[in-house]
């Protein structure tokens, strides 16, 4: 017994300074890996929720990476519908303008056909113009073609030549264009000047600025009463003959859309034969 | 023989703190059995199970290491001094030293970490576990001493 006695101070000494110097070393930071390494062992709980966490990151990751794929698709989608928004936004603007000229025409007398320009001479703009609608859509020489702007029709000119699926449209602005037509109190000939007024000239009768130009009723060039301008300048001269006025009239980046009036005021040799 | 109540504590501890618990109690098996270990078996098999099964403490419960190791040396030199003199084949000596037991390991482990750590961190639950315990106390008592039998000496 005292053997064993002897042995249990000895242990119980030993045993007491090891863990005296365990607290007073305080060496806690080199036995978490080991606290840890045991909670992971020992502790299922805190092992089921390490693996689960570790899951939840594996499939957090993969949400991560899978989003990302998915935001750059969305952004090309984006683009995309970005891209036809802007496309939305000028066919939205454009039905408009043709659902106003629609519900202008109830109020016109005269039929025919809507029409888009296609294009204009780059080198005289206010020479010629190119529309969508040709033979086939029933366009003929000599149409008048109109176009509204300031809530009111202006003729703008007339077709000169018919293709198969477009037509060419010469100007009243151009230089080669003249045709007769009135004020409220005179009567002239409005020639083309290749910008966006006329010249009215050989007038007969008075004048004042602001006069609305329109189409006589004697010319057989358009049909009668379509407006053309107003008179914005008048240029006086000793000869009353000599007197001119210049006409403001369209401008030729606000035509998008026209109208081609069905009316001829020739008709062809051809077309007599078909009548 | 001891090695192997020691591996039966681990296993033990790691199947109690699997099981859910209740109010976040689980029995502390690693102060069962040594109480166990000291009360019912020699001095010297005793103080070396209570100073691995400290260590082991140490590294399961996140405390000041060494406040598990020092408590449970100096309960083994304590009952080594006292054992003679109580009474422990009764069940309300035992259950009332094994809970007067419990407590003073409980207040010394805070108190120690106090000292050490600069921390007081208790959880008022552990106030319960002593109760809880002395129930898994008379189990494994039973279990451990049919499986190993206590020897059983006559006073001189």
């Amino acid at each position: 017994m005292r053997e064993k006695d002897k042995t249990f101070k000895y242990l119980f000494y030993v045993f007491l300074t090891i863990s005296f110097l365990f607290l007073v070393l305080k060496i806690d930071f080199l036995v978490n890996d080991v606290r840890l390494f045991f909670s992971f062992l020992f502790n299922p709980y805190f092992s089921v929720s390490t693996i689960n966490r570790f899951e939840k990151v594996s499939k957090n990751v993969d949400y991560l990476l899978e989003c990302g794929v998915k935001n750059k698709n969305l952004e090309k989608e984006n683009i995309e519908l970005r891209s036809k928004l802007i496309d939305y936004e000028a066919l939205d603007r454009q039905y408009k303008e043709v659902n106003d000229l629609l519900r202008l025409k109830q109020g016109f007398r005269y039929s025919g056909k809507f029409s888009k320009v296609i294009s204009v001479n780059p080198k005289n703009p206010y020479s010629f113009i190119y529309l969508d609608k040709g033979f086939n859509d029933g366009i003929k020489a000599y149409n008048p073609v109109v176009v509204y702007n300031n809530d009111k029709w202006f003729v703008i000119g007339r077709i000169n030549e018919v293709y198969k699926n477009y037509s060419r449209v010469i100007l009243i602005t151009n230089t080669n264009f003249s045709f007769i037509s009135d004020t409220p109190s005179s009567r002239g000939l409005v020639v083309g000047n290749l910008d966006d007024d006329l010249i009215y000239k050989y007038i007969d009768g008075d004048i004042k600025l602001g006069d609305d130009v329109f189409t006589s009723a004697i010319s057989i060039t358009f049909p009668p009463f379509l407006h053309i301008g107003y008179i914005d300048k008048i240029i006086s001269n000793a000869d009353p003959n000599s007197r001119m006025a210049s006409v403001s009239t369209f401008k030729i980046k606000d035509i998008n859309y026209v109208y081609v009036i069905d009316w001829q005021p020739y008709i062809d040799e051809d077309n007599l034969v078909n009548i | 023989m001891m090695f192997i109540i020691y591996i039966a504590m681990v296993f033990f501890q790691w199947l109690f703190s699997y099981q859910p618990d209740f109010m976040n109690l689980s029995p502390d098996i690693i102060f069962i059995f040594v109480f166990w270990a000291n009360y019912y078996k020699n001095p010297v098999p005793a103080i070396l199970f209570s100073f691995f099964a400290g260590l082991y403490a140490d590294f399961y419960y996140i405390t000041a290491f060494g406040s598990y190791t020092l408590s449970f040396i100096l309960f083994s030199f304590v009952v080594n001094k006292i054992k003679n003199n109580i009474e422990i084949d009764s069940f309300i000596p035992r259950s009332i030293n094994f809970i007067v037991s419990n407590y003073a390991l409980i207040i010394f482990i805070t108190i120690l970490n106090f000292i050490v750590a600069g921390s007081f961190s208790l959880n008022y639950a552990v106030f319960i576990q002593p109760l809880l315990n002395i129930f898994f106390f008379e189990i494994f008592r039973y279990i451990l001493n049919k499986l190993f039998k206590r020897r059983e000496y006559a006073r001189l």
